[in-house]
């Protein structure tokens, strides 16, 4: 019996993430920049995330760790075909090299949430990201209408800087400055909310 | 990879303010030493099938030369001491050898027969005798005529006889106990 089309679709584009993880991984043990540099621009933001995440939004000691992390994933890099080992991989390295930090630093100045210490998969989400979000749907709530407003126009329904600038009667420039200002607040609410 | 949510891009933009931006350009250029030194880790394994290689062909080289080089000359050969002596009449024997297969030995009282797996033993019979005799110089000399050699005094009713030619001495020199 033939596969229905939706589930063979998804069964190939499946099979071509393997292949695809399987040569970026490949290439970055042989040493390949290009294959490292692909590789940085998509997990260095969910790296850092996911820090922050069982960290309890420390981000100091998070940014202090970050090079560590990348050195040893860069360092013990192998040839990995399923995307979920890898992650699992990737934030196991990524939580020793904070512990790692923050011990070495004697950074005793604030406790560490018992997630940071726990192994992958063992009290903790499979995807810290969720529980960013999350956070991050609650601060918007939060947040006085102006910002609000301002957020959803620019990333809910894709407006321009000058769109947004012309609809608030201002310069393209300024709207960027205020939506700087609305991401940095979003993002101190977020640690804050972060915090064990 | 997983499923981009609505929210993603702004959480993305919301955590990758200038200072992370920096930190990320920062820890990148120290990924790329890393990665530079990795390849040339690997490079440098590489050279050691190469260096094993050369090696192989120098130390071959080396032996081939070392053939072609001619063998340090031998020095003069030495000379051989021979101590003479009269032996006693009763230890003087002449001695008599035959075949015999070992199918038809018959064992007799005054005979003693070696036994051997070969097929054919050599039996030597021995029988005392009286006769004691001793060689001159010269008769010594003679019984090598034609064969360079010479009989040389060393002292304390010492002699030594001397071959010119090495094979010679290695052809006599077993039989006279030398």
């Amino acid at each position: 019996m033939r596969e229905p089309g939706p589930a063979r679709a998804r069964a190939r584009s499946g099979q071509q993430e393997k292949a695809a993880l399987r040569d970026m991984t490949s290439k970055i043990a042989r040493g390949d920049e290009a294959a490292f540099n692909g590789f940085y621009e998509i997990y260095f933001s969910r790296i850092l995330r996911y820090l922050l995440v069982v960290s309890g939004g420390w981000e100091e000691a998070v940014h202090d760790a970050m090079q560590e992390s990348m050195i040893r994933i860069l360092r013990n890099m192998k040839p990995f075909d399923d995307p979920g080992a890898f992650w699992n991989w990737l934030r196991r390295v990524a939580r020793t090299a904070f512990i790692d930090q923050v011990r070495k630093e004697r950074r005793f100045d604030r406790p560490l949430p018992r997630s940071v210490f726990e192994k992958s998969g063992e009290g903790e989400a499979d995807d810290p990201d969720a529980e960013l979000e999350a956070l991050l749907a609650s601060c918007l709530e939060d947040l006085d209408s102006a910002e609000r407003n301002l957020i959803e126009g620019k990333y809910r329904m894709g407006k321009s800087y000058e769109d947004l600038a012309r609809e608030l009667e201002t310069t393209p420039k300024a709207v960027e400055s205020r939506l700087a200002r609305t991401r940095k607040k979003l993002k101190t609410m977020i640690l804050e909310r972060l915090k064990p | 990879m997983k499923q981009r949510s609505e929210l993603e891009p702004l959480l993305e933009d919301v955590f990758l303010d200038e200072r992370v931006e920096s930190l990320k350009a920062s820890i990148r250029s120290a990924c790329m030493a890393e990665l530079s030194g990795k390849r040339g880790h690997r490079f440098r394994w590489w050279l050691v099938p190469a260096a094993a290689a050369v090696l192989l062909v120098a130390l071959r080289v080396f032996v081939i030369l070392e053939g072609e080089i001619p063998a340090p000359v031998q020095p003069d050969t030495p000379s051989y001491y021979v101590f003479t002596r009269p032996l006693d009449s009763g230890r003087l024997v002449t001695t008599s050898s035959s075949a015999v297969e070992p199918h038809r030995v018959h064992a007799r009282s005054d005979r003693h027969f070696l036994v051997s797996r070969q097929e054919v033993v050599d039996v030597v019979r021995t029988e005392p005798t009286g006769r004691i005799g001793t060689l001159t110089d010269e008769e010594m000399l003679a019984l090598f005529a034609g064969i360079p050699c010479a009989l040389i005094e060393k002292g304390d009713n010492r002699k030594a006889l001397i071959f010119i030619h090495a094979e010679d001495e290695s052809r006599f020199m077993p039989k006279l106990g030398g």
